[in-house]
């Protein structure tokens, strides 16, 4: 298809449309594995497209750090409202990008350049690699164009960002006004309703109990579990049972001799006398005199710098350098390949005019003997013939796994492997035993495997690492007896009842104090003890998290006391009253911490200026989200 | 146009007197055409090469400014307002100008050049952003008027929130609590959830105390 469109089509056009094409196969290869067509238009945003594939790499790399960070998958639902934050991100940066593009933000090659020269990755030894950067963006599938047309592009938005965000600035009225909020302290007083010190008043009974387990039932059930088994292949295991093979090596070496060859090379000098402006005739009589001259004992160097037309050699003594066969013109070759070493030839004719050439070194070829490049050839031998046999038994699992209606044992004895099992595999989650692939999840628990009772598909662990499972057994969730459950319902009956009296206290406190008694009092009367802290901040860690937050949300009193409910996640309550404020002393701040400070409110300042300019850019924009590619579970 | 009752001869004749009706503006049309085209290209590297000089003139007015080298900053300032007025470089330019100036304790001039910037840029955004800075400037010269003018913000918009948040600075600072509350309340109400400084504006709303009890019945 590529020759027709070679021979129809001519100059540019041809041009681009290989292009295009050459574009989409690299897309394409490149997400081979996810289920999607990476194709997909997932949103349009000013009429721009993006795509899946563009999606799907930032979910990734979100997903991963989700992991990394928790060491657990992403749950479901969160997955999607992942999908959708790093989908209006991308929104967001395409709208800066149109944005920057149009208020015309332009960043010259130079500065590309430089900015690319001082990317630590493509650094050996503290100096630029044009060699590392090549073959790092090869490795990577990019090509260097496009490559520095997305640094292009960020140098632009980074532009766009510095206006805004590095111009940010805070005045000292504004900075001294953060700086007393910021470090401002309050002193409290409060009670605390402790929900275990009302646990002895309380009292559950049986019927209570049996009335609750029987309400909520689905709490009480056991997972819903399977039990799996499956056919792995490794190829560690399959490389192991290779053997050296002396026979193949050397078979290999003979049909491959070229490869282990390196061709003679001659190193040249010549002096062109040149016909373009001068007639032939004239160009060889001029050719013939400098080889007199030469045969005269007149240096072959000084001749070439004084005569020869080649501008690349001449000044060089008419060096060539080193080279083998196919390089030059026949006609040249011919008389080159004639030389012995330090012979000089006669006038030589080519398109170029006439040459006289002189072979000044010479170095036969040689040949890599077989005990030399043995071992090498015999690992990478291996190698070859491990993959070949994984693959074709890959291949072959594959077949006999799709064939085989009547579970794997078959198949496993048919390949001489061993058919492994492993119970209570949960839907989340995972056991020991079986291989940790979301892949492997999702084919275990879909529709025909796990109610028809199909073999998985071949799934790929990782790359060399594949295996093919069935469920043998659907442990649907059963009740638990309530004897096994009992004492947790009591437990947390008892904590729900002390929890609701230690409550019932507090609003008695709270309404005497909101009807103007004394805190003091109120303790007193209720013979409750009263607590106190002095000079609490925002940043304080020997108080409970809540209580310091309610500290803070509450609002400044104007003489009057406001009392405030705090309830605290073991089931006690706090009544709190902020006693005074004080505002926070700027100069008592170390200098250090308040230049610390005043950048990090300059930051927040230009941040949400630049989040007000994306905001309207949202709003002026027409943007198209589809839906039905979000939720498709092959995405997530 | 062709007529399959017409002979060869007949419809050649047709084509070349629609030809010398025509060909001129076809030939014209092309030439207007392929010229623009031209001249649109040739336009546009003249104005990409303008870009670009004044993107490697506002980057060393970034390094000047970091670097506190006010006089070469300024310089630079000079330079990219008076020969790029026609690309972004201009604002931003003013931009980093007025907050260098703030960091040279030069109000006074700030509130210049980000009044310039205020009648001169071209985009809404820009023009915003200057605004609520230069309100931040009066506010700090305790030009309470001119600040609150500047703040006054009509539309329900993605800067609605910031223009509130400011209105509120220059109520609290003029000691009318009643209408700091409300502003700050407005800017929250606005700015929702993603606002970026809606943890900052509820810290100085919590500020004003509790609002003045409601008489009894």
């Amino acid at each position: 298809m590529l020759e027709a469109i070679r021979t129809r089509l001519s100059g540019w056009v041809s041009f681009v449309i290989i292009g295009f094409i050459g574009l989409a196969l690299v897309i394409s290869f490149g997400n081979m594995d996810s289920g999607i067509n990476p194709e997909l238009v997932v949103a349009e945003v000013n009429g721009e497209e993006i795509f899946v594939q563009q999606l799907r790499q930032s979910l990734d790399a979100q997903v991963k750090r989700y992991q990394d960070a928790t060491g657990q998958d992403v749950p479901p639902f969160l997955k999607a409202q992942l999908a959708q934050n790093v989908l209006n991100s991308i929104i967001d940066s395409r709208l800066l990008l149109q944005y920057v593009n149009k208020s015309g933000y332009r960043v010259s090659d130079a500065a590309v350049a430089a900015a690319i020269r001082s990317m630590e990755v493509f650094q050996v030894d503290g100096e630029f690699s044009q060699q590392t950067y090549e073959a790092l963006l090869l490795s990577q599938g990019l090509s260097p164009q496009l490559f520095e047309e997305d640094r292009r592009r960020d140098l632009q938005m980074r532009q766009l960002q510095a206006a805004i965000i590095d111009s940010a600035f805070v005045t000292p009225s504004d900075y001294r006004r953060f700086l007393e909020l910021e470090a401002e302290t309050r002193d409290i007083s409060y009670i605390a309703f402790n929900a275990a010190s009302y646990e002895s008043e309380v009292t559950v009974s049986e019927a209570s109990v049996a009335e609750y387990y029987a309400a909520n039932s689905q709490e009480f059930e056991t997972d819903e579990t399977i039990d799996v088994e499956f056919i792995e292949l490794k190829l560690a295991n399959i490389a192991a049972t290779v053997e050296d093979d002396d026979e193949m090596v050397e078979n290999y070496y003979n049909e491959n001799i070229d490869r282990f060859r390196t061709e003679t090379e001659r190193k040249a000098s010549h002096i062109l006398l040149a016909t373009d402006e001068q007639s032939d005739a004239d160009a060889l009589s001029q050719a013939n005199e400098v080889l007199s001259l030469i045969n005269a004992g007149e240096d072959f160097d000084v001749l070439a710098a004084e005569y020869s037309a080649d501008p690349g050699s001449a000044a060089m003594g008419g060096d060539l350098g080193w080279s083998a066969s196919g390089v030059f013109v026949p006609e040249f070759e011919l008389a080159l390949f004639e030389l012995q070493k330090g012979e000089v030839s006669k006038p030589v004719k080519t398109q170029f005019g006439y040459h006289v050439i002189k072979l000044t070194d010479i170095r036969p070829g040689a040949e890599e003997p077989l005990s030399e490049v043995r071992e090498s050839l015999l690992v990478t031998l291996a190698r070859d013939e491990a993959e070949e046999l994984f693959y074709s038994a890959s291949e072959r699992l594959d077949d006999l796994s799709l064939e085989s209606l009547d579970g794997l044992a078959v198949v496993a004895e048919d390949m001489n492997l061993e058919l492994k099992s492993v119970a209570d595999v949960p839907r989340m989650g995972s056991v020991i035993g079986l291989p940790v692939s979301e892949q492997l999840q999702n084919a275990l628990f879909s529709l025909e495997v796990l109610e028809d009772g199909e073999n998985t598909p071949l799934i790929e662990i990782e790359p060399g690492h594949v295996l093919v499972a069935r469920v043998t057994r659907h442990n649907l969730p059963q009740p638990r007896p309530i004897d096994e459950v009992a004492p947790g319902i009591r437990a947390f009956l008892v904590g729900q009842e002390a929890a609701s009296l230690a409550s019932a206290a507090g609003d008695a406190v709270l309404l005497e104090l909101q009807e103007g008694a004394e805190i003091a009092a109120v303790a007193i009367a209720n013979d409750v003890e009263l607590q106190s802290e002095q000079a609490v901040t925002r940043g304080s860690s020997d108080l409970p998290p809540e209580l310091v937050s309610a500290v803070f949300d509450a609002p400044k009193p104007n003489g009057v006391p406001v009392p405030q409910v705090v309830l605290s996640p073991n089931g006690s309550v706090l009544i709190l009253q902020i006693d005074s404020v004080v505002p926070g002393k700027p100069a008592e701040l170390p200098r250090g911490e308040r230049d610390e400070r005043k950048m990090q409110l300059e930051r927040m300042v230009g941040q949400s200026q630049v989040a007000a300019l994306v905001q309207s850019l949202r709003e002026a924009a027409t943007i198209r989200m589809f839906d039905d590619i979000m939720q498709d579970p092959e995405l997530l | 146009m062709i007529d399959e009752n017409l002979t060869d001869d007949q419809q050649a004749e047709l084509i070349k007197s629609w030809w010398r009706e025509n060909g001129l503006f076809l030939v014209g049309g092309l030439v207007l055409g392929v010229g623009g085209l031209f001249g649109w290209q040739t336009w546009q590297s003249i104005s990409t090469q303008e870009s670009q000089e004044a993107s490697n003139a506002f980057q060393q007015l970034l390094e000047a400014s970091a670097q506190q080298r006010y006089n070469k900053a300024d310089e630079l300032y000079e330079l990219i307002t008076a020969d790029y007025a026609g690309t972004p470089y201009a604002d931003s330019a003013e931009l980093e100008q007025a907050a260098s100036l703030i960091k040279r304790n030069d109000e006074e001039q700030a509130a210049e050049v980000l009044r310039g910037l205020v009648s001169k840029t071209g985009d809404t955004s820009i023009r915003n952003i200057a605004k609520l800075r230069l309100g931040r400037v009066l506010l700090q010269l305790e030009d309470y008027s001119a600040a609150a003018k500047i703040a006054a913000y009509a539309k329900n918009d993605a800067y609605t929130a910031e223009f509130a948040d400011l209105r509120g600075d220059i109520a609290y600072a003029q000691g009318n609590i009643a209408a700091a509350r409300t502003a700050y309340e407005q800017a929250l109400a606005a700015g929702g959830e993603a606002f970026p400084q809606a943890g900052y504006v509820r810290v100085k709303l919590n500020d004003l105390g509790a609002p003045a009890p409601v008489a009894a019945e």
